[in-house]
């Protein structure tokens, strides 16, 4: 197809909620004529179509995106759902007589207005998808899967989650679809399932790769269970007074028996054969799979590793069986079976503790209320969670979760948001205020319509973002991999030269007595054999994405949402941080703070008048006086004659009073003298406060009013723990430098470390040129016209009370407006990272003193081999540890 | 919590028995140098009739021998009451052999040992290393846990 002839097109689309969704559509589109490309995005929830338009069928795409199950949405067809009502699917557009021009629902990208996003050209157009992977065992495993993916025609990315068990794929899907990535998988000897996003409220047991894993799980622990009946036999033969015994006890019974002459030797050898083959073949088969997938790749993993070993002691002990020359050679049948035996084992306790790695997941996940009480045709009706739609108005009495999450329109209540914010205080919520989904309402019922539903909820954004975090990978893991790339088949060579030097070389040093027991061959061995097993890798793998999970996990428990591993690890390297100032160090709303009076006035008095005339006014710092007036019970009367003056304030008549309530310049305008309070003003002004003066009459004053954004309660305690960290705190805002240094002042922060009078455009460069200074920066803002600043600095820390565009921003969010969460953040970043090197500290100790002890033939291979799996256990056991972090500032304890 | 104490538990159990077990174990060719360290015969199978004295030390007959498989007669020195230097030997094969005369050279003691050994290795070459005892192929049978084989005092 000549891509110069195509288009593109875009289509809204109803109804997409995840990958899996994306892939429906996109399956089905990309199958028709005409197409190129395809990416769904149900985030925007359109689909967009690179296509030859000459060929495309307009009505085929349509029926494709209704045979997946969506509703294509064509402009003018958008249902908005009247109370009571369930949307019914948008049925697809009737057939356009010939002739007739129709409102075609696909509209050419070109034609889209600027501010509505374009889709990328053709070859930028990618679909992303996330496979749960069942059979990996160590980082070498995930290598595979990653180089395997990676090699596929149309795929530009392959990322592989150990911990997770997940792989993310980004790929063309107008080359290859996601059964070729699962074949692919499947091929390189592992299991693959498309995850579906677990939306928030579905049943656990729905969950097919947990359902998979569970199998699998219950498959190793049957091999486990087999393992170790066989295996508990040959070890007890090691003991001597059993070792004579037992198979003098069965020579004896044969001879009885069967007759002839029995030889207790070859009885023990026959024993050891009949009981380890079993274990051999049967539990040890997944490695002899392992190695031989891992072979076609020419690559090495865990199971390669394991394969060699017990193979070498398996396969030497049949030759002594069976082999005349070698009938006085011992065997190693026990050092097979029990090896196997310990890698399943450890395999089963590290599937264990990896399964606890995601508890906050899990515990988030099942939040989520199943059902709730919405009003239909008048009548309120209990319904499933999922049967909640956008519009709905829902019911929600005392002790009841909020079921999705809406605007509350009738009634009142607190709600308890501290499983998603970590906020122990109930919130007080009135008609207008936002409420969320699996919060739990205390007293009090009310009445919501519901705004977001399904995967769209603050709940199940919140788990899509801890699980996209826990699926992403830091960069201290490229360590581990580089490691592991070579480890490997520099473990297979180190085994190969111990056993060469110990035939070869050792024998030529050593008194003839050393070899009374075994001989050299069988020292060798012995030797390299413990030492192909004692290197294995594995919990060099685990060592970062395990304490990644549990930290992010822990964020999200704390109401911090760290959206990438890279984000966390940035946090833990920060040497400044730069808050913006309005909104993130105060309140972000101006208050009143000062009054000052004339003589012979009240400050009753003077809010009435202010307030009278402010309640006219758009002027923002007017709501702070009328809000004030009211909470002080002042009763506002009419106005006859408001006028606003711009850049000088507001006039107007106040119970028969004429009033001017402004700045200097008005009261100079009306010819009022202010001198007895200009010292005062002056000092008010110099605390970054907006001074507003009430005059009377058209010649004198009444009174003056500060109002200032006031610095929050938590602000000044973070900005101390954070210097104390060696985190130097600037703060930036577009206010004039007197107002900056005022509040910085409040909150602790050094006049020089003030970046004042900055527009939102160049907060950016500010951020820009401190890491211009060699420093790592975290910007704190709002994430709304932070954005940019937010973007350029190494973390960007959203402040986000649940606001999409907060959600989009920045490498952490932070759910509450606490900024004690950002100290929390930080020591979280430096408990993963010190987690993270002393999983490095297990991992490589293990292989790092195990190889030279193997190598020496100090360890017998079925002790390397519990020590090899009990390093993988010991590494996530450790990353566990972390689910103790606590937070020394928490806000839960405010 | 407490299953994850008792899965650590039985780890180092687990683990603190293999290291018994394996720190402890020989190889299993060598656990043959005291009991039983030649094959397994049930007495029904395996038996040894000879004279206890005999006359003159050129030869002496064993009188009747059941083997269950290609066997040999061998006779040692009787050296503080263990075998010594062999000095006599007569290949025998499966199953019952009766009035065997067995050349003898060298004897130097009042008391021989006869016994009954198996023919494993080569046939009809006798594979024993007492140096090697119980690495050697033609071992002797064993009935009851005591090797097959009496003392015979020669006059």
């Amino acid at each position: 197809m000549n891509a110069i002839s195509e288009r593109r097109f875009r289509i809204d689309v109803e109804g997409m909620h995840c990958h899996s969704c994306e892939m429906l559509v996109s399956q089905g589109i990309s199958a028709l004529p005409g197409v190129s490309a395809v990416v769904a995005d149900a985030k925007a929830g359109t689909v967009t179509i690179q296509a030859d338009p000459s060929v495309l069928d307009v009505d085929a795409v349509i029926g494709a995106i209704v045979a997946a199950g969506f509703t294509p949405t064509a402009e003018g067809m958008a249902v908005e759902p009247a109370e009571g009502a369930i949307v019914a699917p948008a049925p697809a557009p009737a057939p356009t007589p010939a002739g007739e021009t129709r409102a075609c629902p696909i509209v050419p990208a070109d034609d889209v207005a600027p501010a509505t996003p374009v889709a990328a050209p053709a070859s930028a157009l990618t679909g992303t998808v996330t496979l749960g992977l069942i059979g990996m065992t160590c980082s070498s495993c995930s290598m595979v899967i990653e180089k395997t993916l990676g090699k596929m025609p149309g795929v530009s990315s392959a990322t592989v989650n150990l911990a997770a068990e997940t792989g993310t794929v980004v790929f063309d899907p107008a080359v290859l679809g996601v059964d070729d990535l699962i074949g692919a998988v499947k091929n390189a000897g592992y299991d693959a399932i498309l995850k579906v996003e677990a939306v928030a409220g579905e049943a656990p047991a729905e969950d097919v790769q947990r359902i998979a894993q569970q199998k699998h799980t219950r498959k190793e622990q049957r091999l486990f269970a087999m393992s170790l009946v066989l295996s508990l036999p040959l070890l007890a033969l090691m003991i001597p007074s059993l070792m004579m015994g037992v198979p003098l006890a069965v020579a004896t019974w044969l001879a009885n028996t069967v007759g002839g002459a029995w030889d207790p030797n070859m009885v023990f050898k026959y024993i050891g054969l009949a009981l380890a083959t079993p274990v051999q073949f049967i539990a040890g088969w997944q490695f002899y799979r392992g190695f031989f997938h891992a072979l076609k790749r020419r690559t090495g993993n865990m199971d390669t590793l394991i394969a060699i070993g017990t193979s070498s002691a398996y396969f030497y002990s049949i030759a002594a069986t069976f082999v005349p020359a070698l009938h006085a050679e011992p065997v190693f049948y026990e050092t097979a079976a029990l090896l196997i035996t310990f890698v399943i084992l450890g395999k089963l306790l590290e599937a264990r503790a990896k399964g606890k790695t995601s508890d906050a997941i899990k515990k988030l996940m099942g939040l989520a209320a199943k059902t709730a009480r919405v009003v239909r045709g008048g009548e309120e009706i209990d319904v499933a969670i999922e049967q909640v739609v956008v519009g709905d108005v829902v019911v929600v009495r005392p002790g009841e979760k909020v079921p999705v999450d809406g605007v509350l329109t009738d009634g009142r209540s607190s709600v308890d948001e501290s499983m998603l914010t970590g906020e122990s205080i109930p919130v007080e919520k009135n008609a207008g205020d936002a409420v969320i989904g699996a919060t739990m309402n205390t007293l009090g019922s009310f009445r919501f319509r519901a705004t977001k539903v399904g995967a769209d909820t603050a709940l199940a954004q919140i788990v899509k973002l801890v699980e996209d975090a826990q699926g992403s990978k830091a960069p201290v893991q490229r360590f581990a991999d580089r490691i592991s790339a070579v480890f490997v088949p520099a473990v297979v060579g180190a085994a190969v030269l111990t056993f060469l030097v110990w035939l070869f070389a050792v024998p030529q040093f050593v008194d003839a007595a050393f070899y009374a027991t075994a001989t050299p061959f069988v020292k060798a061995l012995l030797a390299g054999t413990a030492v192909v097993v004692v290197a294995c890798p594995c919990a060099l793998g685990l060592a970062t994405p395990t304490a990644i999970m549990v930290g992010t996990g822990k964020g999200a428990e704390n109401g911090i949402l760290i959206k990438s591993g890279e984000a966390l690890e940035t946090a833990y390297k920060l040497k400044a941080i730069v808050f913006d100032k309005t909104g993130t160090l105060t309140h972000g709303k101006p208050v009143v703070t000062d009054v000052e009076l004339a003589d012979g006035h009240d400050t009753a008095r003077v809010f009435m008048l202010a307030a009278a005339l402010e309640r006219n006014s758009e002027h923002p710092l007017a709501e702070a006086i009328v809000l004030h007036a009211k909470a002080t019970g002042v009763d506002l009367p009419d106005v006859e004659g408001f006028s606003a003056i711009p850049g000088h304030g507001v006039e107007g008549t106040v119970a028969g009073t004429q009033v001017a309530f402004g700045n200097r310049k008005l009261m100079a305008r009306d010819g009022i003298d202010i001198s007895r309070f200009e010292e005062r003003i002056a000092a008010l002004e110099s605390e970054g406060k907006t001074v507003m003066l009430v005059g009377v009459g058209g010649q004198k004053l009444a009174g003056m009013i500060a109002v200032a954004d006031t610095l929050k309660e938590n602000s000044r305690e973070a900005v101390e723990r954070l210097t104390k960290m060696g985190v130097e705190v600037f703060m930036i805002t577009g206010d004039n430098r007197r107002t900056a240094e005022a509040i910085a002042s409040q909150a602790g922060i050094a006049p020089d470390h003030v970046l004042a009078e900055v527009l939102p455009e160049h907060k950016a460069e500010e951020v820009a040129k401190l890491q211009a200074k060699g420093l790592t920066v975290a910007m704190v803002g709002d994430g709304i016209n932070d954005t940019p600043a937010l973007a350029q600095a190494d973390v960007g820390i959203a402040m986000g009370a649940g606001t999409d565009v907060a959600m989009e921003t920045g490498g952490i969010v932070l759910i509450k407006n606490d900024l004690r969460d950002v100290v929390t953040a930080i020591e979280l970043s430096r408990a993963t990272m010190r987690k993270i090197r002393q999983n490095f500290f297990w991992a490589l100790g293990y292989n790092t003193l195990g190889i030279p002890v193997a190598a020496l033939g100090l360890l017998r291979p079925e002790l390397a081999g519990a020590a090899m799996a009990l390093s993988s256990v010991s590494v996530v056991t450790s990353s566990l540890m972390l689910r103790r972090f606590k937070p020394s500032m928490s806000s839960k304890a405010a | 919590m407490r299953r994850r104490i008792i899965a650590v538990a039985i780890t180092v159990l687990a683990f603190a028995l293999l290291a018994l077990g394996g720190c402890a174990a020989a190889p299993a060719a060598e656990s043959g140098d005291m009991g039983v360290w030649g094959y397994v015969v049930a007495a029904k199978n395996a038996q040894l009739e000879v004279a206890p004295q005999q006359q003159g030390h050129t030869s002496l007959v064993v009188e009747r021998v059941l083997a269950p498989e290609d066997a040999w007669i061998v006779v040692h020195l009787e050296v503080d009451g263990k075998p010594g230097m062999r000095v006599g030997l007569v290949h025998v094969t499966k199953g019952e052999s009766t009035i065997i005369s067995v050349p003898l050279e060298g004897v130097t003691t009042p008391n021989v040992i006869v016994a009954v050994h198996a023919d494993r290795g080569t046939p009809g070459t006798f594979d024993f290393d007492m140096e090697k005892a119980t690495s050697s192929f033609d071992r002797p049978f064993f009935v009851d846990e005591k090797e097959l084989a009496k003392v015979v005092a020669l006059n």
